[in-house]
């Protein structure tokens, strides 16, 4: 279990890093005032301003309210996380996957497992499988023509 | 008087005519459902039936898609906190926690079924009676009202933000940066697109809105699962249609959503997810009970879905009477009248008097018809929420790619997907809202654009903010609404005092 | 066990499933083009003797801007009447928007040149290599036709005190700096011309950018926000037919069809046509005879009554620029918009 309020401090310092990142991208527009469009970097730099400022302002209120968000707590490393996490790492396999083989195929491998991590099991999941795979195909490439992620070697 | 009757002939005494439209109707509601296929595109697909039908026929199914499909993404909103469109994103608010949290799936789908098929009615019948009126009221619009407008809509970050106000407008800041990488329309500049082409174009919205909404859904229901025990919800309805209690909560702020929504439709350039959101934020202002918005509040359900509804009469405003699209699906349509040999503006009513109550009667009929189907599915529907999660979860898992790819055609899109779905899974952890994201998105360009756009008309002078009245206003709406929050109980401290001696 | 076992069975469905998906294009229309070589050929013998059997499968043509826009509206009304022409042949128009357009037009110049990937390429083809924004230039692609060129009209609200191209450029030179022209982006096509007709004049007027399209300058000009524009006339129509704007002057080789009454610049002295081109193109190595298959029918598509009153009521003018006519336009507008775009520096 952790507390809200050490990750208050950690956003808000991403949010400022942020908000000064997005200042220095912007910095090689000029901006004038007083003559009509005050300039392609006006706005992105006033943003980036705004961010810095709610940054250090969540800071202050983080320190200011320690019991408040000390008592919101969520879970980032239980083993309900660490699914979840699992699921993450099987989303970027299915990405690259895809890319390679097509989206059909890449479904067609990962429900099953996507399934079984979830409690899946038994032939209920395959008939769901080809099933739905199926439907995809027919539905969306030869109904509606519209073209799903192909295979490398159709590209 | 012809011209009526032969409008209700067109409509109803030509099956092909009404089958199409009902066939419109429902494949627009499938089209709506599903994230990644957007209304623009259905029309666009099905454009090239129009050559095949007879006349107005192609039009009347034209309307039907249109309809159909800004409510159907109110049904994935409210069953799996994935709004199938844009203008339902507001809808998950409410929506979700009513059908999931507090098991009442069909009395959310039932509410929204009855204030999308009353907002769309409603702004059928402004469309017939106002027209000419609330057109020139549209035109009155200018650079300056837009920005007035943008305003008015970012302020609704601090409503939406059910968590902390503080991260919600944090959220809203990064929409409104994510809304500036591409090229500046304002100076032909390229902003933050590190060199890549694919940023030149900016960052896609719905793929983003598909990653932070539904993908990111998808983890947090998984971690939900963890040794979760199966419940299985008592989904037999008794009825589908809302309560008369319900419906007697709601009453006025569906007119007042449905109002909202004819006039930002009427405006050239905002469409129904300014609409909702807007309609959302007015509900829950003028509430009494504005703690209940973002667990379950019928308001927070009615407010948004007559509000995108309300846009499609709206919108057909400006087209007809000046041939200026309301938004993108009408600029579609207007082009498909143009096909039939219709010249949609000032002359139109003079000249085409039968196609055009055809047109009125059709919308009419199609949200009447949008509303049966609605209704009549419910009942189906609500059984998705019983699908257990080991068998729901792969599905719509694969489906965000197919959504997200099936938008632009774009495998970098599908990434973007990911990576916002990853983000936002964090994000919900730490008390961020979504909405506020994708609210600042939204209205980013909106804001910016017609800033810069208006000082450019002034040469630089701020006062024209202040020189046009309806921009005036909105911006004084816009800061007492958004400082209400704060102000609102320092007031309220000052006047107790005297009344408790 | 019997999991796994399944899992196997999946993976072998799943290759099965990938062939069927790729063989799928030709299996459906396999059986169609039995029939339709030997009709193809007939017909085809009659124009000239092809020895290539084209098409047999559908052809995909990529759409570098939204469903709904100018570019998607004639580029799926030029195939949907191009179908007519050639035997068997289904086109299969897609939308890749992003990036601005670019990455389409580089799709379509990376494809196969086997002719089954065409696309469509906008006068931006000729713009943003200029400005950085784009890799390939009009040597990329072989042209087909173009649907559309666009010219810039000068367009204005029906009560301005001017009525002429002369009385407009004396107006303007009399309160330089006040008139405010609207266009669809800073850099972009209108803008351009509207730069363009300045230093032709030696005038000087407020650019006024609205980024979402020539819709929102007609509203603007209708309700008097903004005094003129130099845009193509399509989003126009119904407001100068019903006689709230006006148009002064068009930027054309030859009067519009449309609007008769209005002079060209050429006429009026100007030698100025800036036009917003669409193109349907393929990738340049594509086979001489299927090239002139398409063109063929395109050139037919062109003249067809039909075709040429579909694109009367979108407010288009029909043009009829085939083959090379197309490739030269494309390297004079490349050409034009490499210096005047080096003298904006935008």
């Amino acid at each position: 279990m952790t507390n809200m309020r050490k990750w208050n401090y950690v956003i808000a310092i991403i949010v400022a890093a942020l908000g000064i990142g997005v200042i220095a991208i912007n910095s090689k527009f000029d901006i004038e005032f007083g003559v009509g469009d005050p300039g392609a970097g006006f706005w992105p730099t006033l943003l980036g301003g705004l961010l810095i400022l709610l940054a250090i302002l969540l800071a202050v209120m983080t320190t200011k309210n320690k019991e408040k968000d000390e008592a919101k707590t969520f879970t980032m490393t239980l083993p309900q996380n660490m699914l979840v996490y699992k699921f993450m790492a099987l989303t970027v396999g299915f990405c690259v996957v895809m890319y390679i083989f097509g989206l059909l195929i890449a479904a067609l491998i990962f429900i099953p497992i996507c399934s079984y991590m979830l409690g899946g099991r038994g032939k209920a999941v395959i008939i769901l499988d080809v099933v739905f795979v199926l439907v995809l195909y027919l539905a969306f490439v030869e109904l509606l023509h519209t073209p799903l992620p192909e295979p490398i070697w159709l590209r | 008087m012809d011209a009526i009757l032969a409008a209700f002939g067109n409509v109803f005494l030509s099956p092909l005519n009404l089958g199409g439209l009902i066939f419109g109707v429902a494949v627009g509601i499938v089209i709506g459902a599903l994230p990644g296929l957007s209304v623009n595109m259905g029309i666009a697909l099905l454009f090239p039936l129009t050559f095949s039908f007879q006349g107005i026929g192609g039009i009347l199914m034209l309307l039907g898609i249109y309809c159909g499909a800004i409510y159907g993404g109110s049904i994935t909103a409210i069953l799996l906190k994935t709004p199938g469109t844009p203008a339902s994103a507001a809808t998950t608010l409410d929506g979700y926690p009513m059908a999931v949290k507090y098991g009442q799936p069909g009395r959310a789908l039932g509410l929204s079924t009855f204030s999308s098929t009353f907002g769309g009615v409603f702004s059928a019948i402004c469309l017939v009676l106002f027209s000419p009126m609330l057109a020139s009221v549209a035109l009155q619009f200018s650079k300056p009202e837009y920005f007035a407008l943008a305003v008015f809509g970012i302020s609704i970050i601090t409503s939406v933000s059910s968590g902390s106000v503080l991260k919600g407008l944090m959220g809203g800041l990064v929409g409104l940066i994510i809304a500036t990488i591409g090229i500046d329309a304002m100076s032909g500049q390229m902003r933050m697109t590190f060199g890549t082409t694919y940023l030149l174009g900016g960052l896609s919205f719905v793929p983003v809105l598909i990653g932070l909404f539904a993908f990111s859904q998808v983890l947090t229901s998984i971690e939900d699962s963890y040794n979760e025990t199966y419940v299985k919800h008592d989904v037999k309805l008794k009825r589908v249609f809302p309560t008369f209690a319900d419906l007697k909560k709601c009453a006025i702020t569906i007119l007042r959503s449905s109002v909202i929504g004819t006039v930002i439709g009427a405006v050239p350039g905002t469409g129904g997810d300014i609409s909702s959101f807007i309609s959302y934020n007015e509900a829950k202002r003028w509430s009494k009970e504005k703690e209940k918005f973002g667990d379950g509040a019928p308001e927070g359900i009615c407010a948004p879905e007559a509000g995108n509804n309300a846009v499609s009469g709206g919108a057909m405003i400006p087209m007809l009477t000046l041939g200026i699209p309301g938004d993108g699906a009408t600029a579609i349509m207007l082009g498909a009248l143009m096909v039939q040999g219709m010249q949609p503006g000032p002359l139109l009513f003079q000249n085409q008097a039968p196609q055009v109550y055809t047109i009125f009667l059709g919308l009419m009929t199609a949200n009447l018809v949008m509303g049966l189907l609605g209704f009549s599915v419910i009942r189906l529907f609500v059984k998705v929420i019983n699908v257990p999660k080991k068998y729901l979860m792969p599905i719509i898992f694969v489906m965000t790619f197919v959504g997200a790819f099936a938008y632009n055609n774009s495998i970098t899109d599908v990434f973007v997907m990911v990576a916002f779905g990853f983000l936002g899974y964090f994000l919900n952890k730490m008390e961020f809202s979504s909405s506020a994201i994708v609210i600042g998105i939204i209205l980013g360009s909106l804001a910016e654009q017609n800033f810069r756009g208006a000082l450019m008309m002034s040469d630089g002078s701020m006062m024209i903010f202040l020189e046009h009245p309806i921009c005036a206003i909105f911006l004084l709406i816009a800061l007492v609404s958004l400082f209400a929050p704060i102000l609102g109980p320092a007031l309220k401290k000052v006047f107790k005092k005297p009344v408790k001696q | 066990m019997k999991f796994k076992k399944a899992i196997a069975l999946c993976l072998s469905a799943a290759l099965s499933v990938s062939l069927l998906a790729s063989c799928g294009g030709n299996t459906t229309s396999s059986a169609g083009s039995a029939d339709a070589s030997s009709a193809g050929s007939a017909s085809a013998a009659g124009s000239q003797a092809t020895t290539v059997d084209y098409p047999t499968k559908d052809i995909t043509v990529i759409i570098p801007k939204n469903p709904g826009g100018g570019t998607d509206v004639s580029t799926r009304g030029l195939l949907q009447y191009m179908k007519n022409y050639i035997d068997g042949a289904n086109f299969v128009p897609t939308n890749k928007p992003d990036g601005g357009g670019v990455t389409g037009m580089v799709e379509t110049a990376n494809a196969k040149a086997d002719g089954y990937t065409l696309g469509a390429v906008t006068v931006e083809l000729a713009m943003f290599p200029h400005q950085g924004k784009c890799t390939v230039t009009y040597e990329d692609y072989a042209p087909i036709c173009a649907q559309i060129a666009a010219p810039a009209a000068l367009i204005v609200p029906a009560d301005a005190p001017y009525n002429s191209l002369q009385e407009f450029v004396d107006y303007c030179k009399e309160n330089p700096g006040t008139v405010q022209m609207g266009n669809s982006g800073m850099g972009a096509i209108w803008h351009v011309a509207t730069v363009q007709m300045e230093k032709e004049f030696g005038i000087e007027v407020k650019h006024i950018p609205y980024p979402n399209g020539t819709a929102d300058i007609a509203a603007a000009l209708t309700g008097g926000h903004i005094d003129g524009t130099l845009a193509d006339p399509s989003s126009f129509v119904s407001q100068v037919q019903a006689g709230t704007l006006k148009i002064l002057a068009i930027m054309a080789d030859e009067r519009s069809v449309m609007f008769p009454d209005v002079p060209t610049f050429k006429e009026l002295g100007y030698d100025m046509t800036i036009r917003s081109w669409a193109c349907v193109v393929a990738p340049k190595d594509t086979p001489a005879e299927i090239l002139q298959i398409l063109r063929d029918a395109a050139e037919k598509t062109c003249n067809d009554p039909e075709y040429q009153e579909y694109l009367m009521n979108q407010g288009i003018d029909p043009v009829c620029i085939i083959g090379d006519d197309c490739y030269q336009m494309m390297e004079e507008d490349h050409a034009m918009f490499g210096e005047v775009l080096a003298e904006l520096d935008v």
